[in-house]
């Protein structure tokens, strides 16, 4: 059952026009309420007891949570953090599968979805110490000690600097499909300049003075239309869940909001696409205990080497790279069964290890 | 197996770098259906005929370099994309294509009058699958203005309603573009995360996507359209390599099926004891070692590791290189037209001469276009003309079979009569030796009597044995009503006229069937002015009796008639 509880809209009701003429005057078809119903309407695929709540954080922000109790206390909790642009409301398809297990926790990236959407900086650093920190500050609220973290694709990368940072917390990190993880050679910067025509290049660099994603806010009431004819592939991959444009629809409003983590996150790259501090290169200040497990698609276009050079960079830690056919770059939605339950292998693997050592350290201590 | 290439234009070069592989290192794969759109349908047909590889890679590779001709490139009205195209296929298809192609290609069109995408895959002659395919590849207004017909129906290019159909299970996708497709290039050079899908190919927003897009349209000198061929082989040769289905027959055929009865026994395994996550685990285990022996088997064989070390090594085709060098080699003419100078010009006259190349291009295309079309549609309007004959004569054959089930009583009778009447007539030419009856004693009529009495005057047939002697060769009757001027209607015949008639017209008994004229005169008549008689008829004759019984009385009511 789900739980169809729409919070009280403080911050964002100031925004919201007051009057109906106002309503009826505004060019995007969106609003907190409709990102909120949207969510709900999506999250009645889930069949276990979701709970939604904000975890207020620093900065009078706060960050929109989603919760699956869990029916084995002793099992570890996992905590997934989703991609660019997306919501909790993604995970419809793993919450029901990793619910069976442990306690499942979600939340909307600071900037992304429900969560708040302030300004963040534009030194690529601070952006990313921001969302950490959130993340952090996130943990404490809701109050988890130790978990299994879960990032996919942007969320991957968030993951990974968390972990760093954090380790005492993370037992293990899943990173499907991760962003950010290979450095831009000098090599490769060289030979996209050969390669691609000055002209190209030009309006390369004047589309890159834009938000990614503002033609959809753009085009105000078509809008909708226009995600829907983007990403129809999307569509179809939640297409067993809902045949019609409920998860596109979800979509539109996550990212018609007014931006922020997008602003952010333009700011975390290089052209075209990689990280401006690539992941990789840091994956040997992640302490050595924290173990690490790769879940790529098959079919998809990130760079998947990154998942081996990591094995080859830490020798000494536990670091395991899989690939799931026939998937592409959201690895959950294409093969949700597969990856639930490579998922469940690997939380039950690390629940086990948990255990006997948790067993260990009570008999050292007796 | 199934193969779907997406539409991409001059980056077909790709698909003809992805063929090539397929061809030669995988030649055992078991293709059951091809399909694509545009340019991705042209290579399905390709890859399906088997067609030389030479022949296709050097038809891209010309049209590019058509394309490149001129100042405007493929905008210049002399550059005829669809034609090129036609005529290519013409040489390069076997002659029976499309019995090949039925039922296996399947071709991604959109339809003109509705956006719809349809998928095309029956095709009747050679001639149609060319049709089906300049169909598929017509982008409008690039290709030219009126869209072509297939079966009577505009279509328009597959790419923009759905660029990459989807064959069912099994389907490896082939698109040039980066992407989430089987078989496509992977740009090591952009990490972006935004990526968009273009009616059913994924496409990842990076520059050199942007770039491939570009060229799609405005092709790249021949150096360049080799590098995505080549591409297209090496993106093809990871594919086949990863998927294990570089080997001989048996091994790629086993490790195949193995694994895929694997991904659904452990679908159903998990569905029955998904609580039991040991089970699952124990699942992933047994199916690793399975396929694990599966290679290590296929490691052993022989022939597969001849098959892979050939692979390993190999880089595209000697026949596909041959005509990119070939196409390289320019000559001394060739030169000075690509000469800077030569450029100049061209751009500098092209005001001046452009106009009259319009003018002439569009005038001789027109000359082309105009017979074709005027054809369909005089076509058309003879289709339409029949059917409303048709139409019309479905009416008139309605209101007779109205007509008929409404005959009355006194029809029949008439009927009768008129078998009596026609009876009598060819006892009478019998006897005169003009008809003889066949396989029957001269005098034993019967089962002529019988058929005819029991057919209602619609279905009136005469009776198929009767022959007619005569010098001329003998002939059979069939049944025809024959309404003819020549016999005069406004008397009433006798026997004996009637007699004298058939003897003195020749031409009846030679040319047209006399029985039927002179059944059918008389029955106009017996049917414009015999009321009376059938009246009398009826009173004389009760009316539960049936039809068989009527006819001595018939016979008594003629007789009565033919005094008259």
């Amino acid at each position: 059952m789900t739980d169809v509880s729409v919070p009280q809209q403080e911050q964002s009701s100031s925004r919201e026009p007051r009057c109906r003429l106002g309503r009826r005057l505004k060019w995007r078809p969106t609003s907190s309420a409709h990102l909120a119903a949207a969510e709900t309407r999506v999250l009645q695929h889930v069949k276990s007891k979701v709970e939604r709540f904000y975890i207020p954080i620093s900065n009078n922000r706060r960050v929109w949570t989603l919760k699956v109790d869990s029916p084995n206390p002793e099992a570890l909790p996992i905590v997934l953090i989703h991609g660019f642009g997306a919501g909790v409301g993604f995970w419809l398809l793993n919450i029901d599968a990793l619910a069976k297990h442990r306690a499942v926790y979600a939340f909307d990236v600071l900037g992304f979805g429900q969560s708040s959407r302030p300004k963040f900086g534009t030194d690529a650093d601070a952006v990313e110490e921001t969302f950490v920190n959130s993340i952090e500050e996130w943990r404490e609220g809701v109050g988890l000690e130790k978990f299994i973290l879960l990032g996919h694709s942007f969320g991957g990368f968030l993951a990974s600097s968390y972990s760093i940072k954090h380790p005492d917390r993370v037992k293990h990190l899943i990173l499907a499909d991760p962003w950010g993880f290979p450095e831009r050679t000098e090599e490769a910067a060289e030979e996209q300049r050969a390669r691609i025509p000055v002209w190209m290049r030009a309006i390369g660099s004047i589309l890159l003075r834009f938000n990614p994603l503002s033609p959809f806010r753009a085009a105000g009431p078509w809008g909708p239309k226009l995600v829907r004819r983007a990403r129809p592939d999307l569509q179809a991959k939640f297409v067993d869940a809902f045949e019609d444009f409920t998860v596109i629809d979800y979509l539109y409003h996550c990212n018609a909001q007014p931006p922020s983590a997008e602003v952010a996150f333009s700011h975390l790259q290089i052209p075209y696409g990689f990280a401006r501090n690539a992941m990789l290169p840091r994956m040997t200040q992640l302490r050595e205990d924290v173990p690490i497990t790769f879940i790529f698609g098959g079919d998809s276009w990130m760079d998947s080497r990154p998942g081996k050079q990591t094995k080859v960079l830490r020798e000494e830690s536990y670091v395991d790279v899989m690939y799931i056919p026939e998937a592409g770059h959201h690895v959950y939605a294409d093969q949700p069964d597969k990856f639930n339950r490579k998922v469940v292998w690997v939380c039950n693997n690390v629940d086990r290890a948990h255990q006997s050592e948790t067993m260990q350290t009570m008999e050292t201590s007796i | 197996m199934n193969i779907s290439f997406s539409g991409c234009g001059f980056l077909g070069m790709y698909h003809v770098g992805v063929a090539s592989c397929i061809i030669q290192h995988a030649p055992n794969l078991q293709l059951q259906k091809l399909g694509g759109a545009s340019a991705g349908a042209l290579s399905a047909a390709m890859l399906l005929f088997g067609c030389d590889l030479r022949e296709c890679t050097d038809s891209v590779l010309r049209l590019a370099t058509q394309a490149r001709k001129r100042v405007l490139g493929p905008m210049h009205p002399s550059f005829r994309l669809v034609k090129t195209l036609r005529e290519g296929m013409r040489r390069v298809f076997p002659p029976n294509a499309h019995e090949i192609a039925s039922g296996r290609l399947c071709l991604s069109v959109t339809r003109v009058c509705d956006g719809q995408n349809v998928i095309l895959d029956q095709f009747d002659t050679r001639e149609e699958l060319i049709q089906a395919l300049i169909c598929s590849a017509f982008v409008p207004v690039y290709c030219g203005l009126v869209p072509p017909m297939f079966k009577g129906t505009r279509y328009v290019d597959g790419g923009l309603s759905d660029n990459c159909p989807h064959l069912g299970k099994n389907t490896i996708n082939v698109s040039p573009f980066s992407g989430e497709a089987d078989i496509c290039p992977v740009d090591k050079l952009s990490n972006n995360l935004l990526n968009f899908s273009m009616t059913n190919t994924s496409i990842q927003f990076t520059t050199t996507n942007m770039w491939r897009m570009a060229i799609a349209f405005f092709p790249p000198e021949p150096e360049v359209l080799q590098e995505i061929c080549r591409q297209g082989f090496n993106d093809a040769l990871r594919f086949l390599r990863e998927n294990d289905l570089i080997g001989c027959m048996r091994h790629v055929s086993s490790v195949k099926s193995m694994s895929e009865a694997f991904s659904d026994y452990s679908g159903r395994s998990t569905s029955e004891c998904s609580n039991d996550s040991s089970a699952e685990v124990f699942v992933e285990i047994d199916r690793d070692r399975r396929e694990e022996t599966a290679t290590q088997e296929k490691e052993d064989c022989s022939e597969c590791k001849s098959e892979i070390h050939h692979a390993n090594k190999q880089t595209l085709p000697t026949q596909v290189l041959d005509v990119f060098q070939e196409a390289n080699r320019k000559g001394i003419l060739q030169s000075i037209l690509n000469s800077h100078m030569a450029s100049f010009v061209s751009v500098v006259t092209l005001p001046y001469i452009l106009p009259f190349e319009t003018a002439f291009n569009y005038t001789l295309r027109f000359a082309e276009w105009a017979p074709e079309e005027t054809a369909y549609y005089l076509k058309k309007l003879l289709k339409h003309l029949e059917s409303r004959v048709e139409v019309q004569a479905c009416q008139l054959k309605e209101k007779v079979m109205d007509l008929g089930s409404k005959s009355t009583y006194s029809q029949q009778l008439t009927d009768c009569r008129l078998v009596v009447f026609l009876k009598r007539l060819l006892d009478e030419l019998h006897r005169r030796g003009v008809i003889s009856w066949r396989g029957l004693p001269a005098t034993d009529s019967s089962p002529l009597w019988d058929n005819m009495a029991e057919s209602s005057l619609l279905s009136l047939e005469c009776p198929e044995d009767v022959v007619v002697l005569n010098d001329n060769p003998t002939f059979r009757h069939r049944p025809r009503f024959y309404f003819d001027d020549i016999l005069d209607n406004s008397e009433i015949w006798d026997m004996d006229t009637l007699l004298t008639f058939v003897d003195t017209q020749d031409y009846i008994v030679h040319r047209v069937d006399w029985v039927d004229a002179v059944v059918a005169s008389y029955y106009s008549k017996t049917i414009d002015g015999n009321l009376d008689d059938c009246k009398e008829l009826e009173v004389s004759i009760s009316e539960d009796e049936g039809i068989a019984s009527l006819a001595d009385s018939t016979e008594v009511a003629f007789l009565y008639n033919s005094k008259l």
